[in-house]
């Protein structure tokens, strides 16, 4: 159990001390350690893609069309003969991308609205805590799905829409922590100085209270790209041409007699990534919250 | 404690006033766009709310039948998917969640642990394509969709067959999730003082398992799983539309393909009840597994 090693005490961070001890923790994790691997790889390759994928993601070509895997196509090609592997790349960005500032605009709104309320407590606490409770009961992708049918969904517009919807459980967390810190002789010490209340919020008890969100945000990720993909596979996410991991299963049902490749790879490369994503959160969560360290 | 109950209970009622300013912008802007309705939002929200309690819920814009039928048609066979896949949910996860716990670190653990990763980073599409590919494409057990084949009389074992690849989807994804759940509450039980006693009396394990740790690690649960009811009504948009299961799922994405809102209303109050309705449940059972009704 590394829970004995260190309990961070609550106090203004010491940023590179706690780093190296959180790291330390990490690199434990073994899972965590493939699952960071792994990532690395996909991310890579959807940055990288236009110099690394072997053919142009929109290039159809009659002569390899419904292409079985192979070594031409090491992932097959699709009904015009368009290469998968390229195109799955190519699709990793937006995905990827969705995934990533999407979260950020949730975490950016759950953290504002979580301190608030938590510091502020009262009033405020109530009007935010019921607002949360409502955005919590909405079913979201039903929710997603009509406002997808009534706009056309671009990325930008996506990634607003992921993140007003998902930034409830972010500001429980942040608030219950606030709840606790704000109560703590530091935050005291520091009002009796005069420090003004937007610092104490943003210096002193935010960054104590950044480990679970840290580990929020790494699922919230998942999420994310999740959502995103099954929005997609619905035919309501992002439109083709554009490849997006999810928006390529759509048509794949269709093919699934011809082609089980185009079924089978899209929806294995969603997995292996959520599952990486899950993995390093797991990590950083004994990392940096050992309070919830599994069993005690 | 009657009361309690009754404090408790009618979150109900007011909590459909408050859900449906959610639903409201979007539907109105769009009814008055179509049908050049001027009347201030809230005549026109009381002359719904009045419609909605006669069970006058209009006519869908499309096919022009009675909503109500529509709804009536369909809402059984989703409930039918969602009651055998929460069953088979329940099988699983317990099972594995307690024995998980109960023989925590071994090699069922590790397993459970593994596989409930493998079930949260699951694409639920994508899991429903590979079970059609397996089964259906490749082994021909199955077959591909639907809720009966089609010209036949009611036969039970063909109806078995065409429900067990949505509702196991459906089953193994949401067990993992609750297996962990269960794992935890029952680590946390299970070190209690009060099991220990039950030890100390020389129960049988079995019985300490079931009748005193179990009971009380179940509490958290039945909330929680109450409180996901609506996400399994969510997964059964995705899953009905995999297997072309003819429920309120495929009913939404239908209408909101054709932007059809008199049905979209219906179908997002009665998902609306359906929270509310879960949320009912939970406080009862909640009431009957722990007497003393302690509230957090």
């Amino acid at each position: 159990m590394t829970s004995e090693i260190s309990r961070p005490v609550p106090q203004v961070a010491d940023a590179p001390g706690q780093l190296r001890l959180a790291w330390e923790r990490f690199r434990r994790h073994r899972l965590a350690l493939v699952g960071l691997g792994l990532l690395t790889v996909i991310v890579l390759g959807a940055a990288f893609a236009d110099a690394v994928a072997p053919y142009a993601p929109d290039e159809p070509n009659v002569e390899a069309i419904r292409e079985a895997p192979g070594a031409a196509h090491p992932l097959g090609t699709d009904q015009i003969g368009r290469d998968q592997l390229s195109r799955l790349m190519h699709g990793g960005r937006f995905s990827l991308q969705v995934g990533l500032f999407a979260t950020a605009v949730s975490i950016f709104l759950g953290t504002g609205i979580g301190a608030l309320s938590g510091y502020y407590g009262g009033a405020l606490d109530n009007i935010l805590m019921r607002l949360t409770d409502v955005m919590f009961t909405l079913p979201r992708l039903l929710a997603l799905l009509l406002i997808g049918a009534l706009f056309k969904l671009t990325i930008p517009l996506i990634i607003v829409l992921l993140g007003l919807t998902s930034w409830m459980g972010v500001a429980r967390l942040v608030r219950a922590s606030f709840l606790s810190l704000r109560e703590k002789e530091f935050v005291e010490a520091a009002r009796a100085v005069g420090v003004l209340d937007s610092r104490i919020i943003t210096r002193h008890i935010l960054p104590n209270a950044l480990g679970p969100v840290i580990v929020a945000a790494t699922l919230g990720v998942a999420g994310a790209i999740l959502v995103e993909s099954t929005l997609s596979y619905l035919g309501y996410g992002v439109q083709p041409p554009t490849p997006t991991w999810g928006n390529m299963l759509q048509n794949a049902q269709s093919e699934m007699y011809a082609a089980p490749w185009l079924a089978i790879f899209p929806g294995l490369l969603i997995f292996i990534t959520i599952m990486s994503i899950n993995f390093v959160g797991d990590g950083l969560r004994d990392a940096l919250d050992p309070r919830s360290l599994g069993g005690r | 404690m009657s009361f309690a109950l009754m404090k408790a209970a009618p979150g109900g009622p007011l909590s459909i006033y408050l859900e449906n300013p959610d639903i409201r912008p979007e539907d109105i802007a769009a009814i008055r766009a179509q049908l050049g309705l001027d009347d201030p939002v809230p005549v026109q929200y009381l002359r719904w709310l009045g419609n909605l309690v006669s069970f006058d819920w209009g006519y869908s814009f499309v096919t022009h039948e009675p909503v109500i039928d529509r709804i009536a048609q369909r809402l059984p066979n989703t409930l039918v998917l969602m009651g055998v896949s929460l069953v088979l949910t329940l099988l699983i996860a317990i099972p594995v969640g307690v024995l998980a716990a109960v023989r925590q670190y071994s090699w069922f653990d590790y397993t459970a642990t593994a596989g409930a990763f493998f079930g949260i980073s699951m694409p639920v599409f994508w899991f429903g394509l590979l079970l059609i590919l397996t089964f259906a494409v490749q082994l021909r057990w199955l077959p591909t969709s639907g809720m009966a084949t089609i010209g036949t009389e009611f036969d039970l074992i063909d109806r078995v067959r065409h429900i067990a690849m949505p509702a196991g989807v459906l089953a193994l994804v949401s067990a993992a999730g609750y297996s962990r759940f269960i794992r935890t509450a029952m680590l946390e039980v299970i070190h209690q003082d009060y099991v220990r006693t039950a030890r100390a009396k020389g129960l049988r394990e079995r019985l300490v398992i079931a009748r005193h740790a179990a009971k009380n690690a179940a509490l958290p649960f039945v909330t929680l799983l109450a409180l996901d009811l609506p996400d399994l009504f969510t997964g059964a948009v995705v899953t009905e539309t995999i297997f072309a299961w003819p429920g309120m799922g495929r009913l939404y994405l239908d209408s909101v393909s054709r932007l059809d809102y008199s049905v979209l209303m219906a179908i997002l109050t009665v998902s609306a009840a359906l929270l509310l309705l879960s949320n009912l449940i939970a406080d009862l059972l909640y009431a009957y597994l722990d007497p003393r009704i302690r509230y957090r």
